[in-house]
């Protein structure tokens, strides 16, 4: 089975995090990698190096803007300047599209410069769908929110995180990317069955995947993009390209990066899994 | 202003005072804030934050407040590792993790983070060792960021600047490109710089003045000595002084040989315009 996004938005293929480390490497062998994110905050308020070689590398390859810092969950005033800035961003490189995460990261005025969590309930959800559809407007296109790693839960949530993220989807019409190794991180944190989580995830709405590495601390995960993918998290992926078929998908590694290669192996362990999920909708059509 | 979602509020300034406490979150959710936010968490947090099979609320904060902390000092410790090098790691950590209290970021934009560093190391750090020599390291490479991301512009280009006729030199003043730092110091900065990047292990030197040049060229930021009569030349020129006003005041300086600057200066510009500092020249 396969569900297409609604908005129709494209199968990138298989992508990585553009990482400094890694700038050289790309301009001088041009890699047959299919697209390229960028964490967004990386590229504004500076005209320096960075934006030098974004320029260039957005010539030959597509670019998906991924913030960390819009706070889409916060009570502060909607930081329009900052909004404009990653539009001015996306012009310039042309981005496929542009997205941040389901969270918060600062409040009063002061930036904690982390992802954290909402509770879960009635009144965050007003209150997220209502900014969600400010920052739309400004930015006219949809916007691509992340599930995001947790490592605490509110006891004023009322509704489950994959619940939370679809009503808020469906209520402000945002797109969603599907992070399965945040999945798997939040739901290891908070005692939960990742495929239970899974279940019935708004697919319409999901345009890009991540995968990643993280840490086990054994009493919990923590999401440090610093390996390779468990297997555990490849099956989630292979559930969800099963059952929602193909999409974007992005490996991210931001801590002891690797070499270029390295990191391009990891994300082409991606293609057979997409396979797979191709083989099984012609098997179903089979039927 | 009430917040339209005062629950939402109260949860995220608790929270946020709780994890950038410098002392962890228990004791943060005691502070007079976080008690006037919820104060039932303190009476028993998991009246806020549930518990998981294994790790208590408080475990689960915590794991926020050792990032917050964690994330914040290796920013600045990647900015400041000279700075790094002098004190050693336990004094730089236990330093920023009270500069990032003190200062905590207002800005979405990371490389602001440590703007106040190098005054904060000078007006409010308690008892810092070579305060003066650690404060001017500190200076050179908040500068040296200052730069990497400075705007960019264009610089004048040689066929401008050849059409500059002779007579109009005297009164032309100078703008430099946005991407330029000049930096006067009481210690030799720049070489101890150098050397702990080279790897070495050098004392803390003995005060001599310095002066070096911060530009950018070839997207890297480079750091070029520069001897006092170049230094109050273009310091003049950076304030806005003609550069016969530029010449005349280095010429009266004490210790200062005119005819020595009259038959340097022009070198030194060829140096300067090679380099793309030199913006615009007002004639
Ligand atoms: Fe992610």
């Amino acid at each position: 089975m396969t569900i297409p996004n609604r908005w129709g938005l494209p199968d990138l293929g298989l992508g990585m995090g553009l990482r400094t480390v890694h700038y050289q490497h790309i301009l001088e062998h041009w890699p047959s990698i299919d697209w390229f994110e960028i964490i967004s905050e990386n590229y504004i308020d500076t005209e320096g190096r960075p934006i030098w070689y974004l320029d260039q590398i957005a010539e030959r390859y597509p670019i998906v803007m991924h913030g960390v810092s819009m706070s889409i969950g916060s009570t502060d005033p909607i930081d329009v300047p900052f909004l404009k800035k990653l539009k001015a961003l996306a012009e310039r490189v042309n981005a496929v599209w542009l997205g941040d995460h389901v969270c918060w990261t600062g409040v009063a005025g002061i930036n904690g410069h982390d992802l954290y969590p909402v509770p879960y309930n009635e009144e965050s959800l007003r209150h997220m769908v209502d900014r969600i559809r400010i920052a739309q407007d400004i930015l006219e296109r949809p916007l691509v929110l992340e599930n995001p790693s947790t490592y605490l839960t509110f006891r004023s949530s009322t509704i489950s995180e994959p619940e939370f993220i679809a009503r808020m989807a469906e209520e402000s019409d945002c797109a969603l990317l599907l992070d399965v190794n945040n999945v798997y991180v939040t739901c290891r944190n908070h005692d939960l069955d990742p495929n239970e989580y899974l279940e019935g995830f708004p697919y319409d709405r999901v345009v890009q995947i991540h995968l990643a590495g993280h840490t086990d601390k054994g009493t919990h995960c923590i999401d440090t993009h610093d390996d390779h993918v468990i297997d555990e998290v490849w099956e989630l992926y292979r559930r969800v390209m099963a059952e929602a078929g193909n999409r974007a998908t992005l490996l991210e590694w931001d801590d002891k990066i690797p070499q270029f290669e390295v990191v391009h192996d990891e994300v082409r362990k991606a293609e057979r899994f997409r396979q797979a999920a191709t083989a099984s909708e012609e098997a179903g059509h089979g039927i | 202003m009430e917040s339209e979602s005062p629950q939402l509020d109260r949860i995220e300034r608790w929270m946020l005072a709780a994890v950038t406490h410098p002392n962890g979150a228990a004791e943060g959710l005691r502070t007079p804030e976080a008690l006037s936010l919820l104060p039932e968490a303190a009476r028993d947090l998991e009246n806020v934050v549930l518990p998981s099979k294994n790790m208590s609320s408080e475990e689960r904060l915590q794991v926020y407040a050792n990032m917050y902390y964690w994330r914040l000092i290796d920013i600045l410790f990647e900015e400041h590792k000279t700075t790094h090098h002098i004190l050693g790691a336990d004094l730089f950590c236990d330093l920023a993790r009270d500069y990032l209290h003190r200062h905590p970021s207002r800005s979405k934009n990371l490389a602001l983070l440590g703007s106040s560093f190098p005054a904060y190391l000078a007006e409010e750090a308690w008892d810092v060792p070579h305060r003066d020599f650690v404060v001017e390291v500190a200076r050179l490479e908040r500068a040296t960021e200052e730069v990497f991301d400075a705007l960019r512009s264009p610089s004048i280009d040689k066929e401008e600047l050849a059409a500059i006729p002779p007579e109009s030199w005297a009164d032309a003043k100078l703008e430099f490109i946005p991407a330029t730092r000049l930096l006067s110091f009481k210690y030799p900065v720049n070489a101890y710089v150098q050397a702990v990047k080279d790897g070495e292990e050098p004392e803390v030197p003995e005060p001599a003045p310095s002066w070096v040049l911060l530009y950018r060229h070839d997207w890297r930021v480079w750091r070029s000595d520069l001897t006092r009569p170049q230094a109050i030349l273009l310091e003049s020129l950076r304030r806005g002084d003609s550069l016969g006003e530029a010449l005349a005041h280095t010429a009266s300086q004490p210790g200062i040989d005119g005819d020595a600057l009259a038959a340097d200066v022009g070198g030194w510009f060829q140096k300067w315009t090679g380099l793309d500092l030199i913006r615009s020249i007002l004639v």
